[in-house]
């Protein structure tokens, strides 16, 4: 399956088992996107949350 | 009784794809949660659209703790329970926890000015482990080895919140480059890893570049490993532990714990385990 990057717009080539909250990297860019949307066959990406200082364990 | 097995997230990791794809295999159905994109009531009507059981995996510890806490007033029974998460979630919660239940732990002492941390420093002594109670992947965990680093570093923490103010300070453990996470699940300790500094460092968080290996389960292991899980009253729980020359120690519990380097080190389907933990508590 395919899908853009939103902050590059490189396209992406994304594996078909992808799950809702994935994260993935852009190969282009090197943002982490998270997986929206996988419906009617595209995947919808968004920038993701960045690390704050309670993720973890 | 709802049968589906909800997955309380705001990221999926391998781990959480990993609990995803074994539900799959089971034929178990999931629903996923996505907890950056809920508005929920704080009456007591449940309009989560979740009922029966959760299992919380979010990264984020405070989003985990206070979404657990809204699920639980609302009857639903959220894997780890609030108490647990809030325990340890918490690194001086959790020492006085195995404190009380005498459980072998460093020696742990806590002071509340980053000013007066010098002072009781020096009467410590050096080398001490300093860690903010909250984080993790060993995080602003920092070995102070004298005075001059120790002012360095408490002076950093000045500008980062009060929860730093809360100076969590741990004796340096004379042990192998190398601590144990075991892992519980229900009443079993299913697996355990080694886990090896990197070259050049002495946190062996494998999230820092740290290697496993396989850890045998000793009796002293698999005793303390329960003992904490049991007194906690946790469903699922990674434990760390130190080896000693009088034996293990316990510096840490975690809630959420990830595995997604003990899987392919041990063979463990920790994933599935999880899975079979979860359809049990459903059928009871």
């Amino acid at each position: 399956m395919n899908a853009i990057c939103p902050e590059c717009y490189a396209n992406l080539e994304i594996s078909d088992d992808v799950v809702v909250g994935e994260i993935i990297t852009c190969h282009e860019c090197g943002v982490e996107l998270e997986v929206v949307d996988t419906g009617s066959g595209m995947i919808t990406l968004k920038v993701a949350e960045a690390m704050d200082e309670d993720w973890g364990e | 009784m709802d049968n589906i097995l909800y997955i309380l997230y705001d990221r999926i990791r391998w781990d959480e794809k990993a609990i995803i794809k074994a539900a799959q295999r089971k034929n178990v159905p999931v629903k996923q949660i996505d907890l950056k994109r809920v508005l929920w009531s704080l009456q007591p009507e449940n309009d989560t659209g979740i009922a029966g059981f959760a299992l919380q995996r979010a990264v984020s510890y405070f989003r985990g703790l206070f979404s657990t806490a809204v699920l639980e007033k609302k009857g639903i029974r959220v894997v780890n329970n609030f108490e647990v998460s809030l325990i340890t979630g918490n690194k001086l919660l959790t020492s006085l926890f195995l404190t009380e239940h005498k459980i072998p732990m460093p020696s742990t002492f806590v002071t509340f000015d980053l000013k007066y941390a010098l002072d009781a420093l020096d009467k410590l002594g050096y080398p001490q482990v300093l860690k903010p109670i909250y984080g993790s992947w060993g995080r602003f965990v920092a070995l102070l080895k004298d005075r001059e680093t120790a002012s360095t570093i408490l002076d950093l923490f000045e500008d980062r919140g009060p929860l730093y103010k809360t100076v969590y300070l741990q004796e340096a453990v004379d042990r192998p480059n190398r601590d144990i996470r075991s892992f519980v699940i229900g009443d079993e300790v299913v697996t355990a890893i080694y886990r090896y500094a990197p070259p050049g460092d002495w946190k062996t968080n494998t999230a820092r570049g740290g290697r496993a290996e396989k850890c045998p389960l000793t009796d002293e292991l698999v005793d303390l490993s329960l003992k904490v899980a049991e007194v906690l009253g946790a469903d699922i729980l990674g434990i760390d532990l130190m080896e000693t020359k009088d034996g293990l120690v316990v510096h840490e519990a975690n809630h959420n714990t990830e595995f997604h380097t003990t899987v392919p080190t041990t063979g463990v389907d920790i994933p599935g385990l999880i899975v079979d933990y979860m359809v049990n508590l459903m059928k009871r």
